[in-house]
């Protein structure tokens, strides 16, 4: 019960936790992408199309994130190769991603309302996990988006904290003259970077159609990717913090579905409230200076 | 002479909108496997092109104003208020217990809109709160706060202001006396778009005209200079948020009161959200609001027509919105200077 | 002649329409400390530029060692042997020490912070520059030692040529004494230095050799010893009329600005103010000397009545209690804050906006709450042009002006009011040329004569003489006691640092 509880929360983390751990990166670097949202719907709706099509949710899975990488290079495009507002580029993305997957969808099953069903991510049982007393049987049976996303949260804090190119990355967020001064290509860092965000979201929208829901329908991202953008400040802007809310956000999410279940006489609805509403109780319970990246949003496009 | 040329720097990039959104619109519908010039007459005539068609995008156009522009307001004070969603939801409602849960008296309407109004600066007030007090910056708890008010509506229209015939999760219907007068009667346009139009210029003179824009904007965008002038920044603060979130409340209670005539929980098709690409189209000036917030409604209407005769599916139109935004700001290196990444850290007094 | 590091033949460059070089002329040698003088906008930091790679000249040629060279990015010229320490430093304040060195060392791969902190411990060593604990952020380091750290960035590689621009625009006096000597120390070794100022003492305490700029043209070179004081400053501001207004004392009236027991204590149990009591008379300067960090910031603060609630000590200005920021302004109080974009001024508002910015101003703009935008516009040109803001379109936004023109722009509303009756200002000159600070000083002196109090909180000896008022002197939140006439450079230059316990 306990398990099959915690398991169920790590599964709904993992789409969030994806895309907060690429709009990490980006943030890192200064750019504030809200298209988050857009991103991950068309991860979602690629991976979707292409996992029935093929009947292989893997493909699925890696057409989503290559649909991802492709919306991340759209935002690029715009927002650093000519310089538009990148709160517009990423306005623009989400409404874009809305009406295309929406449209798309349409025309490919048409609007009887028949729900899509899409094959599975596999579980992956990775030897040995199972075995590890408390969590273990938790691990044990999840599939390898949620692996690939626990996995990245220690490696982005090495990346940060340990390496020249964390140093260049966050340098390049909070003060990209001083980077750009010492010879950095500061646009080219970031593109790279979006690219990698882009390629995140596309994964965690894949993992919403092919591991948590099993099948698409418009809109199907409902606001995940602005959670994944609360979690990044509530996080404060640290691969451990941003695990942290989005596993609050997972679990109290997977609450919410056992309430329901066990018909807890609590109205679905403010059940379904919980996990914003617990959200905004932590933040409100520990306040704490913002560590934001001092060049977020900036639009500088120099060098 | 002025007044003209601030005008064309607001119209050009509508006009380019519009005809950026015809073009969008044929290739779009090519893409998904319609006849091209089918899908643009339709949405065309569907938007434009009758008296009824008209009227329906005029409708479709009071809620998307006033939305945008409460966004305008907010990102022009300095406040990034990514919560007119849940501010125009919280507005409906207040809106709909007013109408439905108070009997049926004369002048009704006046007091569901100042609900409406008051709910959504109460809202938006709770995210001034936590940016003033707590440090939390105002993008995270405004998008929080969306969600909570979606299940609120949700929530209410299936419990305490579910219809009395317990049928639907939806409100009763509202009573004459609290419903929207018609400005032409007969047509179903009501006094909601005079109160939109109203706001564009009450709003535009408020932040340009006003000593109290001046003060909004100080406060938002540098509160320590406001500070140093005197200013009662904190106040100041708490007005922009609130005159915010009283607009977008009010566009929830207009479209219950004027529309709808009661309310259920897919109220707002994410007017909210839309509004945010309003008020950035029309280059975050109350002109080019207007005028976006027209086009966006045209565009909603006329899809609708276009998918019933071209059979491409209307949530295209969101795509045409969002690929118009990115081209106009493409072309027009639109760039934003209200906004303030870090402001949450700027609320700090001196180093101490 | 193998001497010579770096020989500029005529270069030349214009934006759009203005020429900023026209046709320049340097040339710097092996161990020797060149100066390049000039006023603001008379070309230096473009010329620098061009030298770094950071501009390209439209004309001219540029020999580096003999050979003859041609930037195509400041990446190159930084390879080539040519370091610069910008004005503003290049640092990241939210990393330490050494992280900012790695940076500096292009360090892609792992990196561990013990490792980091020996090479910065080394390098350090070699290059005699002492920057202390490498694994402190930036952000906790003063000016001074940020900028050891700017320079031993600069020195990761032994340059042939360090350029170092306004290098003493932020630091205390015994700063600028450690700079110099470790300047000297690098020339010794062989470094070209060229160093950028438009302070004339300065081109005698440390340069062997001068070079004038006067907008965008060389007008005199040479060795050091071949000029005095006068000559630079007419060979620097050419025919300008400099405005020298004398210190006509006028007799001092009513007590107008009295602080009591002003106490400052932040969260951390740091001490900012340590009762503080302060009285300025109408028609008096007076000026409170001291480093920065020292207190002048919370100073600042409780004067102006933005902070009083949570902090001890009364205020009065013409002996009426001060509560709030508001009542600081209704009672004719102006205030120029010593960070002028971060408390003085909304980058993203037009200028004539900016003008508006106090409580009484925009009341008297607006006295039924509005205001017609045109009408304030053209109200605020000629006030703009007083105080030389350039350029003086009041549309502009004030983030597009340069820092010096911020700067006058925030005075242009703080001093161009009448009814001032107490004045505080904070560094008011940072960032101004020889011309401007004149002209605000002379401004500062009017307003006294015409009765108002005022009050200079400065970390610049010069200013500190050249306002001739009463001197305090500010040290770890302590005012030391008010001296006579007689100001004495050095006395107040070792009471800043704290040399003398302030009985």
């Amino acid at each position: 019960m306990l398990e099959s509880f915690l398991a169920a929360g790590l599964l709904l983390a993992t789409p969030i936790l994806l895309a907060a751990l690429g709009e990490l990166l980006v943030e890192r670097t200064g750019v504030l992408n809200i298209g988050v949202e857009g991103m991950m719907l068309t991860g979602a709706f690629v991976a979707a199309v292409v996992a029935e099509m093929s009947a292989d949710a893997t493909w699925g899975a890696l057409a989503g994130m290559a649909a991802g990488v492709g919306v991340g290079g759209l935002f690029a495009w715009a927002a650093l190769v000519l310089g538009t507002d990148q709160i517009i580029v990423g306005a623009a993305i989400n409404l874009l991603a809305l009406g295309g997957t929406g449209a798309l969808y349409r025309a490919l099953y048409g609007t009887t309302g028949a729900a899509l069903v899409l094959p599975t991510l596999p579980a992956l049982p990775l030897p040995g996990l199972g075995a590890i007393p408390g969590i273990g049987p938790v691990l044990a049976a999840q599939n390898g988006l949620v692996y690939v996303g626990l996995a990245l949260v220690p490696a982005l804090a090495f990346l940060f904290r340990r390496t020249g190119l964390g140093l260049r990355l966050r340098a390049i967020g909070d003060h990209p003259r001083a980077a750009a001064s010492l010879g950095y290509g500061v646009r080219r860092y970031k593109i790279v970077v979006l690219l990698m965000a882009g390629g995140l979201a596309g994964l965690a929208g894949a993992t919403l159609t092919l591991a948590a829901t099993n099948t698409f329908v418009e809109g199907v991202t409902a606001g995940r990717g602005f959670v994944a953008l609360a979690v990044v400040v509530f996080g404060r802007w640290s691969p451990a913090g941003v695990l942290a809310g989005a596993l609050v956000f997972g679990l109290v999410n997977a609450l919410q579905f056992q309430l329901q279940a066990a018909s807890v006489a609590v109205p679905h609805q403010v059940a379904l409230m919980l996990p914003y509403l617990v959200t905004l109780a932590v933040l409100v319970a520990v306040p704490g200076r913002a560590a934001a990246p001092r060049a977020l949003g900036a639009n500088d496009t120099d060098a | 002479m002025n007044a003209v040329r601030v005008w064309l720097r607001a119209a050009a990039p509508a006009a380019a909108a519009v005809g950026l959104a015809v073009v969008l619109t044929a290739a779009m519908s090519a893409i998904v496997g319609a006849n091209p010039v089918q899908a643009v007459g339709a949405l065309v005539s569907g938007s434009v092109g009758s008296g009824a068609s008209l009227a329906a995008t005029l409708l479709r156009t009071s809620p998307l104003l006033l939305a945008g522009l409460a966004v305008m307001l907010a990102f022009r004070s300095g406040v990034f208020n990514i919560g007119a969603e849940g501010q125009l939801l919280v507005g409906a409602l207040a809106a709909t217990a007013i109408a439905t849960r108070t009997g049926t008296w004369a002048g009704q309407a006046v007091l569901v809109l100042l609900a409406g109004a008051a709910a959504g600066a109460l809202w938006a007030g709770f995210a001034a709160w936590l940016r003033e007090r707590r440090g939390v910056n105002e993008v995270i708890t405004t998008i929080l706060l969306n969600f909570v008010a979606l299940y609120l509506v949700s929530y209410a229209v299936d419990g305490p202001l579910k219809e009395q015939s317990g049928a639907y999760p939806q409100s009763d219907a509202f009573p004459a006396t609290a419903e929207l007068w018609r400005l032409v009667p007969g047509s179903r346009l009501h006094v909601g778009l005079a109160i939109g139009v109203v706001a564009v210029f009450g709003v535009g003179g408020l932040l340009s005209r006003a000593s109290v824009g001046l003060r909004l904007r100080s406060a938002g965008l540098n509160p320590n200079a406001a500070r140093l002038a005197g200013f009662p920044v904190r106040r100041d603060l708490f007005l922009a948020f609130a005159l915010s979130g009283a607009l977008a409340g009010l566009a929830g209670a207009i479209e219950v009161a004027g529309v709808t005539g009661r309310l259920y929980e897919r109220i707002s098709p994410g007017y909210g959200y839309t509004a945010i690409a309003i008020a950035l189209l029309g280059g975050l000036r109350s002109g080019g609001v207007l005028l976006a917030a027209v086009f966006f409604a045209a565009l909603g209407t006329g899809a609708s027509a276009m998918e019933r005769t071209a059979g491409v599916s209307a949530v295209l139109a969101v795509a045409i919105q969002g690929a118009t935004l990115l081209a106009v700001a493409m072309i027009s290196r639109t760039s934003w200077t209200g906004f303030v990444p870090s402001s949450s850290e700027k609320v700090e007094a001196p180093r101490a | 002649m193998s001497d010579v590091v770096l020989e500029v033949v005529d270069v030349r460059k214009r934006f759009g329409d203005v020429v900023a070089l026209d046709g320049v002329r340097l040339e710097c040698r092996r161990g020797e400390i060149h100066a390049l003088l000039g006023e603001n906008g008379a070309g230096k930091s473009t010329l620098m530029h061009v030298v770094s790679g950071l501009l390209s000249a439209d004309g001219g040629g540029m020999r580096l060692q003999g050979a003859e060279v041609r930037w195509r990015s400041a990446d190159e010229a930084r390879s080539a042997g040519i370091a610069m320490v910008h004005q503003h430093f290049m640092l990241v304040p939210t990393m330490t020490v050494s992280e900012n060195l790695a940076l500096a060392r292009q360090v892609l791969g792992m990196v561990a912070p013990a490792s980091l902190d020996a090479d910065v411990r080394r390098l350090a060593a070699e290059r005699g520059i002492d920057v202390g604990d490498p694994r402190r952020c930036v952000e906790e380091l003063s000016v001074g030692e940020q900028q050891r750290v700017e320079i031993l960035k600069a020195l990761v590689d032994v340059p042939a040529l360090l350029i170092l621009d306004e290098p003493t625009a932020v630091l205390t006096p015994s700063e600028v004494g450690d700079l110099f000597a470790l300047l000297r120390e690098l020339a010794s070794q062989g470094t070209a230095i060229i160093i950028v100022t438009h302070k004339l003492a300065e081109v005698f305490a440390i340069a062997d050799r001068v070079s004038v700029l006067r907008r965008g043209a060389l007008v005199a070179s040479g060795p050091a010893s071949g000029f005095d004081h006068d000559s630079l400053a007419r060979e620097m501001v050419g025919d300008q009329a400099v405005d020298t207004a004398g210190t006509s004392a006028v007799p001092p009236g009513p007590e107008r600005l009295r602080a009591r027991g002003l106490r400052w204590t932040s969260a951390d149990g740091r001490v900012g103010l340590d009762g503080v009591d302060l009285e300025v008379r109408g028609g008096e300067i007076v000026v409170v000397a001291g480093v920065e960090g020292n207190g002048q910031q919370e100073l600042q603060s409780l004067l102006s009545g933005v902070r009083t609630a949570d902090v001890g000590g009364e205020v009065h200005v013409d002996g009426r209690l001060v509560a709030s920021a508001a009542d600081a302004r209704d009672a004719g109080l102006a205030i120029v804050p010593a960070d002028r974009r971060r408390d003085g001024l909304v980058a993203e508002m037009p200028l004539w906006e900016n003008l508006l910015l106090g409580r009484e101003d925009l009341r008297r703009a607006a006295p039924r709450g509005w205001l017609v935008p045109s009408e304030q516009s053209r109200r605020a040109r000629p006030r703009l042009e007083a105080f030389s803001v350039r350029p003086a379109d009041p549309d502009l936004p004030a983030g597009a002006l340069s820092g010096g023109n911020q700067q006058r722009l925030v005075l242009a509303r703080e001093l161009g009011r009448d009814g001032l009756s107490v004045v505080i200002a904070t560094s008011p000159t940072r960032g101004l040329d020889l011309v401007a600070t004149r002209a605000v000083h002379a401004r500062l002196r009017d307003l006294a004569r015409r009765g108002a109090a005022v009050l200079v909180l400065s970390t610049d000896l010069d200013e500190v003489e050249a306002l001739a008022g009463r001197v305090a002197v500010l040290y770890r939140g302590r005012l030391g006691s008010i001296e006579g006439d007689a100001v004495d450079r050095i006395e107040i230059g070792r009471r800043m640092a704290g040399l003398e316990g302030a009985s």
